[in-house]
């Protein structure tokens, strides 16, 4: 079920992608990146590992997280329940069938074309600091945002209200996403919303980048704000998750802009590599 | 989108006669209470800390329970509506037992009490639930902190006079609990499971719930090709894959899978509903009354001469001996073994332990076993798992238990496995350096996870954490198809025990004996006929449904939620392609009452809650019609002929709900506390001072 789920957002962000890059990147940057794709990557190497180390922790940590969680962990549902009470039903006010079809097709499809996207566009441009900029982004959101999950232990509201949701949770209607989601997250880990800030994140480097391209923070930015609700909307994270992930996303956008291209070794990059 | 909205959200509902001005203020600020959860959160903020009653309620969240969750909203709103400051705690499965039962933690609990063996469960259960004796411990006995000295007689009269008496004794018991309150159980659910008649058949009924459910059925379409029979089951409970510790009370309620990892002396047939031998050749209970220290009634001791069969081993090739048995009775009365400055009784199976007296080893194979218990009841205590003591004394070791320690005050193969109990039995370890640490419920041995040895007619695997779990058919037990023929063995022990069965008369008490070596007794064992049984972790109802339809498993291992039902196709329902499995749940949704906290120690305060719940609009809106409404733990055949009236008639006869379909008449329920004494402020706050 994993592994069929897997295909069928491989097969239709795989569709996309191609459509998406010749419509936002052109065909001249992309027939540049034929010609240097190897020298760009090898240059990003450092980002693209720190990354992968970090996806790597949190796959490992799959398992003993939860023990982890046990020893230091705080239980925070009933605190983020107090907090906003039933704060999120706003969106539910809205709930038609083609809008919980819109919000589910986003989370999953929306969301990870939105991830996949920026990096193969990056990739398109010669300086390379934007790609390692926005993969080290990537990294901080996971390595932040795991801690925070080890630490607060709280259920989303469609696990605390389920009655709210009946119409609109996702699992119940699509049972099948849920093989997905679960091997990359567990129930317990709501707080900060990862969806949110990953897709936040896109959306702020979308911005910085809009004179490249003009196209693409317009679609990136409603993206990332259907995205933010439709984690709300399908019961999914609590607001304070969702506003939490959005510090997330600043907070990692500002350090890899301070911590990338701006060090000794981009000083040392340059002057070795622009003689 | 609110389903659970309450009358009071609508001002008009409010009813106009006896317009008092507290009534109008009360209803004021309760206005404001369902639709918007925003304003309660206010003005607890606002709260000075002053005299709000204030409650916690802790139950699990949907992906676990789902009919628990949306119990607990309902009374959260009610419970808002009558001025009472609710703090909903939703904790996953294991988190939220561990707070109930270790730490008694939450005021308030909604969950569904797991009870074992079939759909007509015997009301002994009660004992662990609610006997004084266990009030102070950690584990599944006596969460509820109630100790009442009449309760405490009644029960111990259920447990040991027979007949009429001890009827009797279930009835005051059952009237206890609908009036003073220690839980309210609200409904028993249908349980539904889906299996592929293509792919499994063997099910007498609709249910499947204890092992020998299990060892019926078989394999179809796949015999014959050479290939390995192997049962593809959807679990909807992560917890086995992680833990498989029989002991460990967070870990699991009622679990089928331990169940045939491990066996016992007895098994619960499912068709009669009473136990049979099982890892006993067969056994025999003797009953004798006894006088009652008061000279009273007629109180029963039950020993049992159990005759283990000689074919039977653990998964680890060792055979199981009378010394296993009378080990596990020692283990579970005590886990730290005498070690510890206080025992430490395991966390389960509490309230069938507690009735051994006494444990005797008579050889390799035969032991008696006395027990404080009627003949109706005494034979429960062969369903706790029998565990290996090599593997356990080795593991304890870890733990710095010295094995010989606590049997220095006591004859050899005696023991007391009542503790808590006998003064005598507390004395603090003479040498301090082999005192162990042994929390109850929640140190090591009982609560980590072991490598499941037991004896059961599956043995473990493999398992991966929160994905699966493979049991294999163990090939040395003696319900598997290729076992060697035991019936020379049989033979030859039915003559030797005929002497021992003639004179043995059967004046005081039923005598029970399993009939070894009559025509029937080999035919009436239930074989394993699967080679593997796989439990698939699935995560919803919804989806088990899904991949049980598209024919990628077999059949569902857990209960499905009620709400996901509508999901079977009615083309599969009528092609046959799949069936459903329907039976009365011995388990029941519940709210427990922690009476050891503030106001929920108050008799009153609790009736007036168990008002505050509609059962009939749970049923109906919850359930969708898979639950009966109850108003007492047991079935009805145990229910008074006379008064009290506890039989569900439409309405709850003890506690009846003030509203109908799942809306609370707030004026009507706040004079429910106001009757019994509590006060409100001019803010319509229920005041904690009573």
């Amino acid at each position: 079920m994993f592994t069929e789920m897997l295909l069928r957002v491989v097969v239709a962000v795989g569709c996309l992608l191609p459509l998406a890059l010749v419509a936002f990147v052109g065909r001249e940057r992309l027939a540049s990146l034929r010609r240097e794709w190897r020298q760009r990557l090898r240059e990003s190497a450092p980002a693209v590992a720190v990354l992968a180390v970090v996806l790597v922790v949190n796959r490992l940590l799959r398992s003993s997280a939860p023990r982890i969680s046990d020893e230091v962990g705080v239980h925070m549902t009933s605190t983020l329940y107090d907090l906003e009470g039933e704060f999120v039903f706003v969106f539910q006010s809205i709930e038609t069938p083609a809008l919980t079809a819109y919000f589910s097709v986003v989370y999953v499809y929306g969301y990870t074309f939105l991830l996949v996207f920026p990096i193969l566009a990056y990739v398109a441009l010669s300086d390379t600091v934007r790609l390692r900029r926005l993969l080290a982004a990537y990294a901080l959101n996971y390595a932040i945002g795991l801690a925070c999950y080890l630490v607060v232990i709280a259920l989303g509201p469609r696990n605390v209200m389920p009655e709210a949701f009946a119409e609109t949770m996702l699992y119940d209607s699509n049972p099948e996403y849920q093989h997905l989601t679960r091997q990359v997250n567990r129930y317990t880990n709501v707080f900060p919303s990862l969806h949110t800030s990953l897709s936040a994140t896109v959306a702020i480097f979308a911005y910085r980048t809009r004179s490249t391209y003009q196209a693409w923070f317009p679609v990136a930015g409603v993206l990332a704000v259907s995205v933010a609700i439709s984690t709300m909307y399908l019961g999914m994270h609590w607001a304070t998750d969702v506003v939490a992930g959005i510090v997330l996303a600043a907070v990692s956008v500002v350090l890899s802009v301070s911590l990338v291209g701006r060090g000794w070794a981009s000083t040392l990059r340059e002057r070795v590599g622009l003689e | 989108m609110n389903r659970n909205a309450l009358s009071p959200s609508s001002p008009s509902s409010l009813p106009d006669e006896r317009v008092s001005r507290r009534s109008v203020l009360a209803a004021a600020a309760v206005a404001t209470v369902p639709t918007s959860g925003c304003a309660t959160r206010v003005r607890s903020v606002v709260d000075d800390g002053g005299p709000q009653l204030s409650l916690t309620l802790g139950t699990v969240p949907t992906d676990d329970d789902r009919g628990a969750i949306r119990i607990a909203r309902h009374l959260e709103s009610t419970l808002e509506a009558v001025g009472i400051d609710v703090t909903l705690d939703v904790r996953q499965s294991s988190e939220f037992l561990e707070a109930v039962l270790l730490d008694h933690e939450f005021d308030l609990f909604v969950g569904r009490y797991p009870v074992d063996g079939g759909p007509d469960p015997d009301p002994d259960f009660l004992y662990g639930a609610l006997h004084s004796q266990f009030a102070t411990e950690a584990g599944r006995q006596n969460p509820f902190g109630v100790t009442d000295m009449a309760l405490d007689e009644a029960l111990e009269t259920q447990r040991r006079a027979d007949g009429r008496e001890r009827r009797g004794a279930v009835e005051s018991v059952l009237a206890y609990v609908a009036e003073r309150k220690p839980f309210e159980p609200i409904c028993r659910p249908i349980e539904h499971r889906l299996a592929r008649p293509e792919a499994i058949d063997g099910w007498a009924d609709g249910w499947l719930g204890t092992e020998l459910d299990y060892l019926g059925l078989e394999s179809v379409g796949t015999a014959g090709d050479g290939s390995a029979d192997r049962l593809h089951a959807l679990l909807l409970d992560s917890r086995p894959s992680r833990n498989c510790n029989p002991l460990s009370v967070t870990m699991r309620d009622r679990d089928v899978i331990v169940d045939l990892l491990y066996d016992s002396l007895g098994a619960v047939e499912r068709e009669t509903g009473t136990i049979r031998p099982w890892l006993a050749d067969r056994w025999e209970w003797e009953s004798k009354p006894e006088p009652n220290h008061d000279g009273t009634g007629s109180p029963r001791r039950t020993t049992a001469t159990v005759t283990l069969r000689e074919d039977a081993h653990f998964h680890d090739g060792e055979p199981i001996t009378a010394a296993d048995v009378a080990f596990t009775y020692r283990f579970l009365a005590d886990t730290a073994l005498g070690n510890a400055p206080v025992p430490s009784p395991a966390p389960r199976y509490r309230g069938r332990v507690a009735a051994v007296d006494d444990v005797e080893v008579r050889s390799e194979t035969e032991l008696s076993i006395t027990v404080d218990a009627g003949s109706e009841v005494a034979n429960r205590i062969a369903t706790v798992p029998i565990l290996p003591e090599h593997v356990w004394i080795e593991r304890l070791a870890e733990y710095g238990v010295d094995p010989d320690r606590g049997l220095e005050d006591e004859a050899e193969n005696t023991l007391d496995t009542n503790p808590g109990l006998e003064p005598g039995y507390e004395s603090e370890p003479d040498d301090e350096k082999a005192a162990v640490s042994a929390p109850q419920g929640r140190w090591g041995p009982v609560a980590g996870d072991v490598e499941p040895i037991g004896s059961g007619p599956y043995r473990l695997a493999d398992r991966s954490e929160r994905d699966g779990i493979t049991l294999e058919r163990y090939e040395g037990h003696f319900a598997v198809p290729s076992f060697p023929d035991e019936s020379a063995d049989r033979d030859g022990n039915t003559t030797a025990t005929i002497d021992e069965d003639g004179p043995n008369d059967e004046t005081h008490g039923r005598t029970e004996s399993d009939g070894s070596g009559e025509d029937g007794a080999q035919s009436d064992t239930p074989t394993a006929s699967i080679d593997e049984l796989y439990f698939d972790i699935d995560p919803s109802s919804a989806s088990a449904i899904q991949r049980t339809v598209a024919g990628d498993a077999d059949l569902t291992a857990s209960m499905l939620e009620a709400d996901a039902l509508d999901r079977i196709p009615a083309a599969a329902d009528a092609d046959g392609s799949v069936r459903r499995l329907e039976a009365r749940s011995p388990t029941f949704y519940y709210l427990g009452f922690n009476t050891r906290r503030g106001p929920v120690g108050n008799v009153h305060f609790r009736r007036a809650v168990a008002h505050l719940i509609d059962k009939a609009w749970i049923v109906d809106d919850v359930f969708h019609g898979e639950a009966d409404p109850i108003v007492t733990p047991v079935g009805e055949e145990w229910l008074p002929d006379a008064e009290p009236d506890l039989t569900w008639d439409g309405t709850d006869p003890v506690a009846p709900f003030p509203g109908e379909e799942g809306e609370l008449d707030v004026e009507a329920a706040r004079a429910l506390f106001e009757d019994r004494g509590f006060q409100y402020d001019e803010d319509g706050r229920l005041l904690r001072r009573y």
